[in-house]
């Protein structure tokens, strides 16, 4: 299996959708503060991880990294198929089991793990540069963005699923955009007509709950009114995003192998 | 002795309603060079999946070095190498890159091994040129490339000389001979190339409809692929009725448009003829040809 992991690291590596993806997503933050502080010193010098906690660019910068994921994971699992790499290795006497886990390990370590030290770089960055804040606490936070692993590893799952069943890297991520483009829709009807929140229903927005604060409180401190957000985690949120996450990763995976291991492949 | 390292045992393997294969069997010789030969659609191509694991048969058994079971068989596998219908290639990477992608996926440690197979089928010049911008001559070398990346002890290769020019068949064919004398590699080829073959196989296997038509060595095939002779006369009927009657010949055929072959007696050409003439059947045309390699695979693919 590390074999058929290395081959596809290696493709990965070599693949300029994959690369394009991921300078976009480190781009993509620092770009979006550098706009909202009109490039300037003293705007940027106030740009602390509670400040973007609060205005909601973390949940953003972690929100545009969807559209990495669901590239990398269908590239990972599907960007051999449509070339018959993945029946090179077949016929290399590799089990098909290890053909398919070796992908899966290397989608959720490209598509997931890698994507969350990305995301979590424009924090450390501007941690290390002007604080923390006081607006938020740091603990919970911490926790929030370790959460996110698992709506990301669902969401990094689904697309593996979909490119697998769909034998090829480009249908899998047209057909995943249309389904993310889909639910969107749906979850804004269930919002607008039936006052519904969905966001945890279907899961794809599970990561913009969980980084985007739902309360805040205006205190004055020194004299100066603070907001202060409630960033706190309960045992219900974490239960509810760890096992659904995980339910449904197990689910799309095993449906996946399913149809992986008793198709003929041409 | 030779042993058989892959015993076919009526496989079946059935698409929907359509059968692919219907009962083949057959078995292949340790440091033979079997030719599978049949038309397009024959089954050739559904053998060599399902002996590269990428079809499962309906029903039947495929031993390969001795394992029948799926981990023995992923085993056999790994001592092989197969090259079934487009070889493989990224379009977007150059020959070396996609070798180096196989080396990895075959856990093969020694990276000069692909310098090594890139010179051996003449594309080690290739640089950075990606394969989208190759030929299918080039194309067919790549995936010969890649066959011979893990120094495989057996080859399965669906039609490995198409596209390329004469010089690279010619070199191709000398490859294959020295691999097998020199490395005693096994290997099973598909071809439309019947005279290529005849050149290079010491076994043959004739496949049409999902059915084995007939197996041979080199020996029985170039006997089969006899001499016979060739009559044509102004009444063939007549002619056949005779050749049994009065020369007690009953190995021919009659060959629409063609006249009559006869593949025995061919010492009694003469007396042939004059019987002929003597019992009022003129002969046209009598001559002693021998059967081609491509007359004789017509004949056993056009059998029902």
């Amino acid at each position: 299996m590390l074999n058929i992991v290395k081959s596809v690291n290696y493709g990965l590596r070599k693949d300029t959708g994959v690369i394009i993806s991921l300078v976009a997503m480190l781009g993509f933050p620092f770009f979006i503060i550098a706009l909202i502080s009109n490039m300037d010193a003293e705007g940027l010098k106030s740009v602390t991880v509670s400040f973007l906690v609060g205005s909601q660019l973390l949940g953003m910068v972690y929100g545009f990294s969807y559209l990495g994921i669901i590239i990398i994971s269908c590239k990972a699992m599907g960007m051999d198929g449509s070339d018959k790499t993945i029946n090179y290795e077949i016929m290399s006497g590799h089990r098909r089991f290890k053909v398919f886990a070796g992908r899966v390990i290397s989608g959720i370590v490209w598509g997931v793990i890698l994507v969350l030290i990305i995301d979590s770089l424009p924090v450390l960055v501007f941690c290390l540069a002007n604080g923390w804040g006081k607006e938020t606490e740091p603990f919970d936070v911490i926790i929030r963005m370790l959460l996110c692993f698992f709506p990301m590893l669902r969401l990094c799952a689904f697309h593996m699923m979909i490119a697998s069943l769909l034998g090829s890297a480009g249908k899998g991520i047209a057909a995943g955009l249309g389904v993310f483009t889909a639910l969107d829709i749906i979850e804004s009807i269930m919002a607008d007509n039936f006052n519904m929140q969905t966001d945890n229903m279907f899961g794809f927005i599970n990561i913009l709950s969980l980084l985007i604060p739902q309360n805040s409180r205006e205190f004055i401190v020194d004299g100066k009114p603070v907001t202060i957000f409630d960033t706190s985690i309960d045992s219900h949120m974490v239960l509810l995003t760890i096992g659904v996450s995980l339910l449904l990763t197990v689910l799309y995976l095993t449906v996946a192998f399913i149809v992986f291991k008793k198709k003929d492949r041409h | 002795m030779s042993e058989n390292i892959v015993e076919i045992s009526n496989l079946t393997k059935q698409y929907g309603k359509q059968k692919a294969l219907d009962g083949v069997s057959f078995s292949i010789k340790e440091g033979s060079i079997v030719g599978l030969i049949g038309p397009n659609g024959a089954g050739k191509t559904t053998i060599m999946k399902i002996m590269g694991g990428l079809a499962f048969p309906t029903s039947g058994e495929l031993k390969m070095y001795g394992a029948t079971d799926e981990k023995g068989l992923n085993h056999a596998r790994s001592r092989m190498s197969f090259m079934i219908e487009t070889p493989y290639a990224k379009e977007k990477l150059s020959a070396k890159e996609n070798l180096e992608k196989q080396r990895l996926q075959k856990g093969i440690p020694d990276k000069k091994r692909i310098e090594e197979v890139l010179k051996t089928v003449n594309l080690e010049n290739t640089g950075k040129k990606v394969v989208k911008n190759f030929s299918l001559g080039m194309r067919q070398r790549l995936g010969l490339a890649n066959a011979l990346l893990g120094k495989p002890e057996f080859m399965v290769l669906d039609e490995p000389i198409n596209g390329l020019d004469p010089e690279g068949i010619v070199e191709i064919r000398d490859l294959f001979r020295k691999l097998n004398k020199e490395e005693n590699i096994t290997l099973v080829i598909s071809s439309h190339i019947l005279s290529e073959l005849s050149l290079l196989c010491t076994d043959y296997v004739f496949i049409n409809h999902g059915r084995i038509k007939g197996t041979f060595t080199e020996q029985e095939l170039k006997a089969a692929c006899s001499e016979y002779i060739q009559i044509n006369t102004d009444n063939n009927e007549k002619a056949s009725s005779l050749l049994i009657e009065k020369c007690k010949i009953e190995k021919f055929d009659v060959i629409k448009d063609s006249g009559i072959r006869i593949y025995e007696k061919m010492d009694e050409i003469r007396d042939i003829s004059k019987m002929l003439y003597e019992n009022g059947v003129i002969p046209v045309e009598i001559a002693k040809n021998a059967v081609s390699l491509e007359d004789y695979y017509m004949k056993m693919v056009s059998e029902v």
